[in-house]
């Protein structure tokens, strides 16, 4: 008779793998592009200045299933970033704490943004510096939030960057439900082991002989 | 004998049957599968508070897995107790020196126990994977949903299982707990043009007594800019209704109880 202890854990470990293979499976299941939610722009950058990319798409929020995609080429290498909050409330910052600046404009130097992050340091969600003067990378959020996208040039000539992106729906991002099931498949299997040799040996064992076993166990 | 020995044998056995290898592993899979995809986050563009997405969120993850709760409740209910009801098991168990209410207990735990904790599990980890900044902040509220939403499903399953103990057959009570399952869940639309067309918040509270998670969404409704809804219950009237539910399935199965202790003869 298999010891109750070992059933218990061992299912407890089943349990633990089957929900790492669904996560596992979940993570593979590829996004998809939502229809017409596509956009693409370019902007010229001078010596150590940032642009402030004005997306309506952006500003509609997105959610833990509704993420976005940016594909940005420059003749040189740039940084984009990507901050959690909509492009309303980085104006306003900048407005508010850089008098004289123009509403109009959407390029201002970069010890502004360095100024900025400094000061909400919580805003950014992803920095990622061009390696071959291209940028890649596809984002969702743990919240409903808007973002804001942005480009900086912090080299000494200038740069022209060309952006594409589109809007996508995940059921779940990639790397947020592999992660926990990197961990419960391996603990699952530890765990289910015992049962599964216990299970094994039992088919094995003949009747009689698992009787001897029961009633030895009892004394 | 340990005193506490015969409900854990019962309990073990119940286990065993209720949940043999693979159904709970099954189950596990559809309950993570699903929820993530339905889940759902409340559209495009749309403003209002977080509390209203969360709860958007919450009720959408719930949708078909509640289901599958509900099926499984029932399925335990109709094979642990109603099958073991028409093959005598049960009526054997009586014969040795046991209290009929830890039998009783026993295979409550192991058919509600379980199921309940598989479906909240995998819940909490699909909201936790998914939206952890949404979830943390507003665990009250997850809470709240959970337990509001998990109540018509109980209340059905409580019926169904007094069904069982009377009739003696689990089939038969099964195919009325589906049919009032989805009774309920039609009542939900037709209270909704009801207290429209009569212009009262009436049948929406009476409603509320067996699906309480319509008294949390319309609380959170109301409480949005520019809400228009037939009925704006306040907090404390929310928890009034979540608890009156609850307090109706408790009174059923404490009936289911009493016919089992006291009035089912072997």
């Amino acid at each position: 008779m298999i010891k109750r202890w070992k059933t218990l854990i061992g299912r407890a470990g089943t349990i633990l793998v089957t929900a790492g293979l669904a996560l596992a499976l979940l993570s593979a299941i590829p996004p998809r592009a939502i229809e017409y939610c596509d956009f693409s722009g370019t902007s010229i950058l001078q010596t150590e200045t940032f642009s402030v990319e004005s997306q309506f798409l952006l500003t509609w929020g997105l959610d833990p299933q509704r993420g976005v995609y940016i594909n940005a080429q420059g003749n040189r290498s740039f940084t984009a970033y990507l901050l959690n909050v909509g492009e309303k409330q980085v104006f306003e910052w900048i407005m508010g704490n850089y008098a004289g600046i123009q509403p109009t404009s959407q390029i201002f130097t970069l010890s502004i943004l360095q100024e900025l992050l400094t000061s909400h340091p919580n805003w950014l969600e992803l920095q990622k510096d061009s390696a071959n003067g291209q940028v890649e990378f596809q984002y969702a959020p743990t919240r409903r939030e808007n973002v804001t996208l942005i480009f900086s040039n912090p080299s000494t000539e200038s740069v022209k960057v060309r952006y594409n992106g589109k809007l996508l729906n995940f059921i779940v991002l990639s790397e947020r439900a592999l992660s926990p099931a990197k961990f419960a498949v391996p603990i699952g299997v530890l765990f289910t082991l015992p049962w599964l040799h216990s299970t094994w040996r039992r088919r094995r064992i003949k009747p009689e002989q698992e009787k001897l076993i029961t009633d030895a166990s009892r004394k | 004998m340990k005193k506490g020995k015969p409900f854990t044998e019962i309990l073990g056995s119940a286990l065993n049957g209720d949940y043999k290898f693979p159904i709970l592993e099954i189950l596990t899979f559809l309950f993570i599968f699903s929820s993530f995809v339905f889940a759902s986050f409340g559209g495009f563009g749309r403003s209002a508070s977080e509390e209203y997405f969360v709860l958007f969120m919450v009720t959408s993850l719930m949708g078909l897995p509640l289901f599958i709760l509900v099926m499984l409740l029932l399925k335990n209910i109709a094979s642990g107790i109603g099958n073991d009801l028409e093959k005598g098991i049960v009526q054997t168990l009586l014969i040795y020196p046991l209290r009929r209410r830890s039998i009783l207990s026993a295979k409550l735990v192991s058919a509600f126990g379980l199921a309940v904790l598989l479906f909240f599990g995998a819940q909490m980890s699909a909201l936790l994977i998914l939206a952890p900044d949404m979830v943390i902040p507003n665990l009250a509220l997850v809470l709240l949903a959970y337990v509001a939403g998990v109540g018509s499903a109980l209340l059905v399953a409580s019926t169904t299982l007094l069904m069982v103990l009377i009739l003696r057959r689990g089939s038969l009570a099964v195919v009325v707990g589906i049919m009032l399952f989805f009774f309920l869940a039609t009542l939900g639309s037709l209270t909704s043009f009801l207290a429209t067309a009569a212009n009262s918040s009436l049948p929406l509270q009476l409603y509320s007594l067996t699906t309480p998670i319509t008294s949390v969404q319309q609380y959170y409704w109301s409480i949005q800019p520019d809400a228009h809804t037939m009925w704006a219950p306040s907090y404390p009237e929310v928890l009034i209704y979540v608890g009156a539910s609850y307090a109706i399935t408790a009174s059923i199965l404490l009936l289911s109880y009493l016919y089992f202790c006291r009035r089912f003869n072997v």
